[in-house]
């Protein structure tokens, strides 16, 4: 379904998996590679655009993002950036951001994958072995030879 | 930090969104298999280096995935260059001058000097050798920070984490600025350690970095150089180099006249070498010993 509002800009309907509908101008959903080909395809005048991946939730929050970085030029990167350092921090969990993650795979906005991996690199950064695997829920696979090997595999670098 | 209006709604909706992870605690466990092997190579990527071996042996799907050339090539490409260090000779007084760049912060610095070794770090002063480097140096940090400049008169990298900071020289909070003398890096039996002449005159501070973590300095000893009796008048601010104190003694070099050891207990100084026509510029150490070399 396509409407246009009084400023004249085409507005779109994405639906969540689980069913939320999101009214949003065409400018702002098309940040996401994969929305903009559905949209020149002409997916988008039949009705609103599945997105059969994402929930209403993550969402919500992917166009937040994507209607800030829509809105702002250039000259504002700085005041971005802080946005953006705001926008992870408030995550601050990173199940959060691994769903988060997922959506902007599947979407491809670029913008958005850098910023959540490397919020989520940034959290592996300094942690050991056995605290990331806490993090993540990892179980840890190798036998205690497998992990003697692997261990002495990369001792002659930085140890 | 400017946030417009419409991020004031992000906090709100992420603790929603918090609660309803907090609830489902099963997610966790399929986490990080229902992640495809592209987004997990696209976060384990920007590790540096030493951290990728560490997370190889987090489980055999790491490993898989970060021994491959796609992976080493990946990361290569994203690997930002945290140091780059470009030094020149200063043309009046002969002195080496390192200048600083973090990629990754985009942030540049210049260091005076050779770096100064202690506790896994590498120390400069900012721009610090003579009177007109320090007007300017003080005038930049003014514009470019809130507080204090002289809280920002130390450069520091940590050799570890490859990460830059800058932190106060001791007492800067009753600095005057650009007039407080000259102020010189060394190393103190181990530790990080200033000897800070006062502007126009012969007096020695020496100060020690006696607890690195809280950066907690003591003034430990106070010297005068008046017992050189040189032919530099009384002024030796521009032409003393103190290069090390151990075992209580203070090794210093002073433009046209020599190195000199001064004893810190007794304060008496002796020659140990005498210049003529030119100046020494640099100084190096070795020591014989059963470690091997490390930062």
């Amino acid at each position: 379904m396509s409407i246009t509002t009084e400023n004249n800009e085409k507005m779109i309907t994405l639906m969540s998996s689980d069913g939320e509908e999101f009214v949003v101008e065409e400018a702002v959903a098309a940040q996401s590679q994969t929305i903009k080909h559905l949209i020149e395809d002409g997916c988008s005048t039949e009705g609103s655009i599945p997105l059969p991946n994402v929930t209403g939730r993550v969402l919500s929050e992917v166009i937040q993002y994507c209607k800030k970085h829509s809105s702002s030029d250039d000259k504002e990167e700085k005041e971005l950036e802080a946005w953006d350092a705001e926008f992870v921090k408030a995550a601050d969990d990173h199940v959060a951001l691994t769903d988060l993650m997922m959506a902007a795979n599947f979407l491809d906005i670029k913008g958005l994958l850098d910023l959540v991996a490397q919020t989520l690199a940034n959290m592996i950064t300094g942690k050991s072995p056995e605290e990331v695997r806490r993090m993540w829920n990892i179980k840890n696979d190798f036998t205690p030879e497998e992990a003697e090997k692997v261990r002495k595999e990369n001792q002659w670098a930085f140890e | 930090m400017v946030i417009v209006d419409k991020g004031s709604l992000i906090p709100n909706l992420w603790k929603k969104l918090a609660r309803v992870s907090a609830s489902g605690k099963n997610r966790k466990v399929d986490l990080l298999e229902s992640l495809p092997d592209e987004i997990i190579i696209d976060i384990l990527s920007r590790l540096p280096a030493d951290f990728i071996l560490k997370c190889r042996r987090v489980c055999k799907r790491w490993r898989a995935l970060t021994i491959t050339p796609y992976f080493a090539e990946l990361q290569l490409m994203r690997a930002t260059p945290t140091l780059i260090a470009g030094c020149y000779f200063h043309y009046y007084y002969s002195s080496v001058y390192f200048n600083v760049y973090d990629a990754s912060k985009r942030q540049g610095w210049s260091g005076h000097g050779m770096p100064i070794t202690t506790s896994g770090n590498l120390h400069w002063m900012v721009e610090h050798r003579n009177r007109l480097d320090r007007e300017n140096w003080y005038k930049k940090l003014k514009t470019k920070f809130s507080d204090h400049p002289c809280a920002h008169s130390i450069l520091r990298f940590n050799t570890q984490t490859e990460s830059m900071d800058t932190m106060p020289h001791p007492g800067y909070n009753d600095c005057l600025g650009p007039n407080h003398g000259k102020m010189q890096l060394l190393v103190a039996e181990e530790r990080l350690s200033i000897c800070h002449i006062f502007g126009g005159g012969n007096l020695v501070d020496v100060w020690i970095l006696v607890e690195y973590s809280n950066w907690h300095w003591i003034k430990s000893y106070k010297l005068n150089l008046n017992v050189l009796k040189t032919t530099r008048g009384d002024c030796l601010e521009e032409y003393a180099d103190f290069i090390w104190i151990r075992k209580d003694e203070l090794l210093l070099h002073v433009s046209f006249e020599g190195l000199f050891v001064y004893n810190l207990r007794q304060n008496t100084i002796r020659e140990i070498a005498a210049e003529t026509s030119h100046c020494f510029s640099f100084f190096y150490t070795h020591t014989k010993s059963l470690m091997s070399f490390r930062i």
